[in-house]
């Protein structure tokens, strides 16, 4: 198990006018294992996802990551454990402007005071997976959509994290970049064995995870581990239509 | 699909004898769209009664009987064009088990919410399994089958699009219930009965809702 919520609460405002973001959430992550979280807006997706990634302050209960409770970590602490273990993509890519896409995929090395060799043999290895040669020396600017998440991609993954959470990762993209991201994602987790969390509203995402946990007013109502529960076999008989 | 514009549409190629045309529609469509030959016979007869297509030479193949060569014709073209560029009109999903489901759970004692949810998890593992079949399929060389996945695919979308609308409509007729009966009584004490809740009126009170919220902060 990388990763552990143990009855999340995440409240805002006090008293009578309190609203619960998120009401008791427990579950966990396997390594490698790629869990999508589902469920109408408003439901508590994204400030769960924030509450795992050490983004936002719990109101109470714990979060593990490799059995390390983040929760009492002093800011600084928190910011080097994010910096470490875990890579962060948004739906609107937050990139930094004034800096290359091999530059922005650098940040979070440099941040760590990495060595100058060291740093270009990573970002070079990160940039090469997510298909970006070519590309490192243009600003986000100077790119589409689709490749500006492809550096964002490269820039969470460029530290080895254990694990990867996505809000929303394809929301700003048409559909054939969209698939063409979320291969990419399910690829890297395949090659490197990172566990992925992905917040998504959009079924045709979320199809590609191998566990989907359904959110609704701040609490996990369902969850469904996909695969194996339909004949392939017939599925593509049916869609292919068979006489024999 | 009828075979008729399936005929239509190879012959609009060059002529052909009906042993390859039906060949031809299994290898351009896939077996689903499957035909005996008695039925590309009998539309070929009926295609030629209409003038649509003409039986031009015949054929010597081998020792086997002489085979008819069938022509489209002019009229047989332009009653093709027509075919494509009009659109299919056809619903077919208003006779969908799952909408009699749904709609019948409403007055029984199951809970729609449930059946909704359930079905959710169904089109999920679908959608699931027919991802992993694109995954594996090759953009080089099998086209036609990842576009039809794709078509699957965002048919399955469809129908989840739609679950998410019957558990809105669902929320907002809890609501409406919760609010009790919508009457207004004026200060002359007469009272004002809508006929009934409009989507605009739900929208309306909705709003005054948002805005009155947003005064309170």
């Amino acid at each position: 198990m990388i990763m552990e919520a143990i009855g999340l609460i995440k409240s805002y405002g006090e008293g009578s006018a309190t609203v619960k973001a998120l009401d008791n959430v427990t579950l966990q992550i396997e390594d490698g294992e790629f869990v999508a979280i589902m469920g109408p807006s408003g439901s508590g997706k994204s400030t769960l996802l924030h509450l795992m990634g050490g983004l936002d302050s719990i109101t109470s209960g714990q979060v593990k990551v490799n059995g390390r409770d983040i929760t009492t970590l002093k800011e600084a602490e928190l910011a080097r454990f994010r910096r470490k273990e875990i890579g962060f993509i948004f739906q609107s890519y937050n990139l930094v402007s004034v800096l290359t896409a091999e530059e922005n995929v650098a940040l979070p090395l440099l941040m760590d005071g990495c060595k100058e060799s060291v740093m270009r043999e990573n970002v070079g290895k990160a940039i090469n997976l997510v298909g970006l040669d070519g590309r490192s020396h243009h600003r986000p600017s100077q790119l589409s959509g689709g490749e500006q998440q492809r550096v964002a991609i490269a820039r969470a993954i460029v530290n080895n994290p254990s694990i990867i959470l996505a809000d929303e990762p394809t929301g700003n993209l048409d559909s054939v970049n969209a698939e063409e991201i979320m291969d990419l994602l399910s690829n890297l987790r395949n090659k490197s064995g990172q566990a992925i969390v992905m917040v998504t509203h959009d079924p045709k995402m979320a199809a590609y995870a191998d566990r989907i946990i359904f959110l609704k007013d701040g609490r996990i109502i369902d969850e469904e581990r996909l695969g194996g529960k339909i004949d392939q076999k017939k599925l593509v008989s049916k869609l292919k239509g068979s006489t024999n | 699909m009828s075979v008729k514009y399936g005929i239509l549409a190879i012959l609009s190629r060059r002529p052909f004898h009906g042993y390859e045309l039906r060949q031809e529609l299994e290898a351009e469509l896939g077996s689903n769209w499957s035909v005996n030959y008695g039925q590309i016979y009998s539309t070929l007869d009926r295609l030629e009664r209409d003038g649509l297509v003409i039986q031009s030479d015949t054929v010597a193949v081998n020792d086997a009987p002489d085979r008819k060569l069938y022509t489209i014709t002019p009229a047989g073209q332009d009653e093709l064009n027509k075919w494509f560029l009009n659109p299919v009109t056809k619903i077919d999903n208003l006779r969908d088990e799952f909408y009699a489901k749904v709609v019948l759970s409403l007055t029984s004692n199951v809970s729609t919410e449930d059946v909704l949810q359930i079905q959710r998890k169904a089109e999920l593992q679908k959608l699931h399994e027919l991802t992993r079949l694109k995954e594996e399929a090759d953009p080089a060389i099998e086209l036609p089958w990842i576009m039809q996945i794709d078509l699957a695919i965002l048919h399955t979308e469809a129908t989840m699009q739609w679950l998410n609308m019957c558990e809105a409509r669902l929320r907002k007729l809890k609501d409406i219930y919760k609010q009790g009966p919508s009457v207004k009584v004026k200060r002359d004490g007469r009272e004002i009965r809508p006929a009934g809740d409009t989507a605009a009126d739900i929208t309306k009170r909705e709003e005054k809702q948002t805005a009155r919220d947003f005064r309170r902060r």
